[in-house]
């Protein structure tokens, strides 16, 4: 069994909690209009294959610096075989934790299988309403609010993503909609804001502007007001 | 005299740039190197003559150790008959006695390179003042050696356990954004709390104070009683060093036939040249210059003959590597393998060289990686990576974890993250012990946001440093050093650590 990876990141501090090895997997599911990583979309010759032991042995030797292992993407559900045979050797042999970084897309008998082999996830939800969703990714979104449940009720949800993306997403009414599901989610499900930037976006998104910091102020704020303390803000400081 | 000298000293005198220290410290530079050097053999004139060999321009005639620790927890303890000092009895004596002896302590820069474990030092008398005294005198402390004491070779040390004072300086140092002093914190996950280990981490991300220094390893080699002084040295408290030369492993590479007539030859030559030139200054330095007779500091104590050393010391490890195998240290098993081996050799060639007044080594010379001064062009500091070619963090920290071991006097690494390290302190903690746990020496973190950079050895304000090349007064002499070991060193393209991977998924 082989996994297709498009580059791994020893060290990361934003794909989960702690200190992560984050590996981005090749190929997805989805054509997100922002999509910062549009070179993991397709199958690609420049896709490095690791076998579950190489992959492990990468892992094992940094296991002094890391909680664990981050799949990301592309969209690592796509192979999950090989992430549930890796979750195994990791449990059996290490300490370590493996979490999923996914866009939920997956029939959820896979997502439950995944949620039995993963120790946390983060699923993004891009956006709320169909017509949203499908104008930004190409893709419906049922599925991915059903996988949402899921792991809201394993307990294994580390929390919702959500990117804002000016006029696309960002709408009030769509937006209280999305913080209600939020809410009535079983847990205390966080959501994670994340203002759009067009650093590394390709096509007609990457001409958008970064995210305004004073309407993102304004939103994360009427998150607050509905999800409290849930709410969790992410501000890169771009224009050091 | 000749009339060079005439000239020389001259200009020293009429200057506009200089400030009245600072031209009294050039004066007794040129005092001194109007003598002849000391007495050495030809061989050591021609290894220096040829770039192998290195005296740090430490001048002709050693008139006071390179570096000292005075056993400033002692001089609070007893006071001092020649500064006419009773021993402290409340915090408020306690710091005008240190600020007082600071003055006193000489050092290769004319500045103590070293203003003592201060939470030992400070903590005893914390009881005697109300908290809102405490921390205004810690603010006054901390203010007083930054302003009188402008060089960034000042070092304080606190930890590893969790103390008011010790977390008043984090507090402060972070608060006041200034360069001086460094602070060192030893770190030890057995007895530093997490939660103050974090508190430091944070400060760490946020203005590069403190580094983070392998208590455990350091304390298994030196003794609980050892400190950090300058740029990363270690070295025992009450004790110091005499003098710090170094051997230019590039420059040696250079002139061997290939790997084996290095490692047989031409390495064992320079080594024994670095003994030489290290002994013969280290006599002088007791015999001749008679410094631990004269000095009151020793006389009472505050330092002693017995717990000092030397620092022989290697530079530029990833040319060397690189010109014997052709393999890029980081990236190559076989050069990494390259690089621990000329280390070990190099520590077992130094370590059976005879040496003299090194008793706070065991009776041998301390061994110490150098990390650079302004002059050096195209050679990497120490045993460190080039900057901008370090692998990814933790194969770096592997490799340096197999380096550090052998540097009993001092070797660090710089590791820096990306600004998203800020919001995962937990995450900086993992990372941290992990490191401490492979055996890492001094660890610093910087972050590229941070408005602090760390030249090769030493700290400075990119503030500054803009001033610098658009010609304004600056107060701190290695300032003056760090802006121009920007350019040679090419410090700027330092790799940031950490992530770039997606910001949405
Ligand atoms: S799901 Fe992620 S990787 Fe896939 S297209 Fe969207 S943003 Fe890109």
């Amino acid at each position: 069994m082989e996994a297709s990876v498009n580059r791994i990141i020893q060290s990361s501090l934003v794909d989960g909690p702690g200190s992560r090895t984050v590996i981005f997997m090749q190929g997805c599911n989805m054509s997100c209009l922002y999509c910062h990583n549009p070179e993991t979309q397709n199958a690609s010759p420049k896709a490095k294959h690791y076998s579950l032991e190489e992959l492990f042995d990468l892992i094992e030797k940094h296991q002094d610096f890391i909680e664990g292992v981050t799949f990301s993407g592309g969209e690592c559900t796509l192979q999950h075989e090989f992430i549930i045979a890796f979750y195994k050797l990791l449990h059996e042999r290490t300490k370590l934790t493996l979490f999923l970084d996914t866009n939920g897309l997956v029939s959820s008998d896979i997502m439950i299988d995944l949620i039995n082999h993963s120790d946390g996830l983060m699923i993004d939800l891009k956006a709320f309403s169909q017509d949203c969703h499908r104008a930004l990714t190409y893709t419906d979104n049922s599925a991915v609010k059903e996988n949402i449940r899921l792991a809201a009720q394993s307990g294994k949800l580390h929390e919702v993503r959500l990117t804002l993306v000016e006029d696309f997403n960002d709408d009030p009414d769509e937006l209280s909609a999305y913080f209600d599901f939020v809410l009535a989610l079983p847990g205390d499900t966080r959501l994670k804001i994340i203002p759009y930037s067009p650093f590394g976006v390709k096509g007609s998104f990457g001409h958008k502007r970064a995210y305004p910091k004073e309407k993102y102020d304004l939103l994360v704020a009427m998150g607050q007001r509905i999800l409290k303390d849930r709410v969790l803000k992410v501000w890169y400081n771009w224009r050091k | 005299m000749n009339s060079n000298d005439d000239i020389k000293i001259e200009e020293i005198i009429n200057s506009d740039k200089l400030q009245y220290h600072e031209k009294r410290a050039n004066l007794a530079r040129e005092a001194e190197n109007l003598l002849s050097y000391v007495d050495v053999s030809d061989q050591v004139k021609s290894a220096m003559k040829s770039g192998i060999l290195h005296d740090m321009n430490e001048g002709n005639r050693p008139y006071r150790p390179r570096y000292i620790l005075p056993d400033y927890k002692k001089f609070l303890e007893q006071g001092s008959a020649y500064l006419n000092i009773e021993p402290p009895k409340d915090f408020y004596e306690a710091v005008n006695a240190l600020l007082i002896l600071y003055r006193y302590v000489p050092s290769i820069t004319g500045y103590p390179v070293y203003v003592g474990q201060i939470d030992d030092c400070l903590e005893p008398f914390a009881d005697t003042v109300t908290p809102i005294e405490l921390e205004k005198l810690m603010r006054m402390l901390l203010i007083n050696i930054d302003r009188t004491l402008p060089s960034a070779f000042v070092h304080m040390n606190i930890g590893p356990k969790e103390t008011r004072v010790g977390r008043l300086v984090i507090q402060l140092e972070r608060e006041l954004k200034k360069t001086i002093p460094n602070v060192s914190l030893k770190y030890d996950p057995d007895i530093t709390p997490d939660d103050f280990a974090k508190y430091a981490i944070e400060s760490a991300l946020d203005v590069i104070k403190p580094y983070f220094v392998n208590h455990r390893l350091m304390s298994s080699q030196l003794g609980d009683d050892y400190g950090v002084v300058s740029c990363y040295n270690t070295l025992r408290i009450g004790g110091g060093a005499h003098t710090l030369c170094r051997i230019n492993l590039k420059e040696i590479s250079k002139s061997a036939e290939n790997y084996n007539d290095f490692k047989e030859n031409k390495l064992k030559d320079a080594v024994i040249a670095l003994a030489e030139l290290t002994n013969a200054k280290t006599k002088y330095l007791v015999e001749k210059s008679r410094f631990f007779e004269s000095s009151f500091l020793a006389n009472e104590g505050i330092i002693d003959l017995e717990k000092f050393t030397t620092m022989p010391a290697v530079y530029g490890l990833y040319e060397c590597v690189e010109i014997l195998s052709g393999e890029k240290m980081g990236h190559s098993e076989m050069a990494n393998s390259m690089a621990e081996e000329i280390v070990k050799l190099f520590y077992d060639y130094i370590k059976s060289e005879p040496a003299v007044y090194c008793g706070g080594t065991e009776g041998k010379h301390g061994v110490h990686a150098q990390s650079n001064i302004d002059t050096d062009v195209d050679v990497t500091p120490g045993v460190r990576i080039k900057y901008g070619e370090e692998p990814g963090v933790f194969d770096h920290m592997l490799l340096s974890s197999k380096l550090h071991k052998y540097f009993d006097t001092g070797c660090s690494d710089i590791y820096v993250f990306e600004e998203t390290a800020k919001g995962n302190i937990d995450g900086m903690l993992e990372i941290i012990k992990g490191a401490i746990k492979n055996g890492i020496r001094i660890l610093s973190v910087n972050c590229e946001s941070s408005e602090f950079i760390r030249i090769t050895g030493y700290l400075v304000k990119k503030k500054d440093i803009e001033r610098y090349f658009n010609g304004g007064l600056l107060r701190e002499d290695s300032v003056v050093l760090g802006a121009e070991s920007l350019m040679p060193g090419h410090l700027l393209d330092r790799k940031v650590k950490g992530l770039n991977g997606s910001v949405s998924k």
